[in-house]
């Protein structure tokens, strides 16, 4: 068999001649389509922060808020109290692999655990 | 294009001013219209090119210019591929090795400066390349073929395959090491072994 010898710039030149062909149309034709299909439709509006915005993603921190405020009342409730706060019903939106309530009637407290919550970052795109 | 020029050409097309956004995105058009081509074949490269140009005509407002645009339009044109090839069940296809899509059978080849022996080891070359390409995996072949014949960059493949910039290092990296293995076995050999 008769062997070639070729270096890799030869087959990169063979593979630069496998260019995909330009566009059919030209330029003038095409821009006057796109302009006629684009003016049917909205550009999609500037998502600036809002308040309805903050407020839709803060639920995603309620269940952390809520663990947090209970974590707090567990540790200073006073001792002398009779309250014993009670979780009755308990939602939370965001992504998590668990929940642990522990109530400690001793203290006068309930502690919520959420495991593994995800927490959106507010990052887009 | 100078830096300022896109920057107001980009707020004015934000604000909802076409010819803006045509002179800004425009240049990118062949690009675009290579990735489309590889990616659904050359029936459908022009409606992917169109659909990938109103999409960024519809989110241009949340465009920050942090990517490049050509990058940018990569990306939208990956995912207008994709939808196409969902929507009309397609497989992935790149074209025949036979017929290129270009309409060019050789007739216009420039053959200024060969001589006939060039000639014939470049068109035994040619053949023994297609072939070799057509032994390649579909993912290779596409990440080759944007880089050394369409000549786009690792963002842009990267943006324009949906696969990260380190796969494309890795495609292109085995992809050339198959397309060598697979010109060996018909006898050209590279004169620096395997690069």
């Amino acid at each position: 068999m008769v062997v070639n010898k070729s270096s890799w710039k030869q087959i990169e030149e063979g593979l630069r001649s496998r260019k995909s062909p330009p566009p059919h149309n030209d330029s003038e034709s095409f821009m006057q389509d796109f302009k006629a299909r684009a003016s049917l439709m909205r550009q999609t509006p500037v998502e600036a922060p809002s308040i309805s915005r903050i407020f839709i993603s803060g639920w995603r921190y309620i269940g952390v808020t809520a663990a947090a405020l209970l974590m707090l009342g567990y540790f200073f409730w006073p001792a002398q109290s009779t309250l014993v706060t009670q979780v009755k019903s308990l939602q939370i939106l965001a992504p998590h692999s668990g929940v642990i309530i522990m109530t400690d009637e001793d203290n006068s407290g309930t502690v919520v655990w959420v495991t593994d919550l995800e927490a959106d970052d507010g990052s887009k795109g | 294009m100078e830096a300022s020029v896109s920057a107001l050409l980009l707020e004015r097309a934000r604000q909802g001013d076409m010819d803006a956004f045509l002179a800004l995105f425009e240049d990118s058009r062949a690009t675009i219209h290579s990735v489309a081509w590889r990616l659904v074949g050359p029936d459908e490269a022009e409606d992917v090119v169109m659909d990938t140009y109103l999409r960024a005509w519809k989110s241009v407002t949340g465009f920050t210019g942090r990517a490049s645009v050509r990058t940018w339009l990569c990306r939208i044109a990956h995912n207008c591929a994709v939808d196409w090839l969902r929507k009309r069940r397609h497989v992935v296809q790149p074209p025949d090795a036979e017929d290129d899509g270009s309409g060019n059978d050789g007739q216009f080849e420039d053959t200024h400066q060969k001589n006939p022996a060039e000639l014939m080891a470049g068109s035994e070359l040619q053949g023994a390349i297609d072939a070799a390409l057509a032994t390649v995996s579909p993912e290779h072949r596409a990440v080759l073929l944007l880089r050394f014949s369409d000549g786009l960059s690792y963002s842009e493949i990267a943006a324009a395959t949906g696969v990260s910039m380190g796969t494309v290092m890795s495609r292109l990296f085995n992809g050339r090491r198959k397309l060598i293995k697979a010109l060996a076995v018909m006898g050209i050999k590279t004169a620096g072994g395997w690069l």
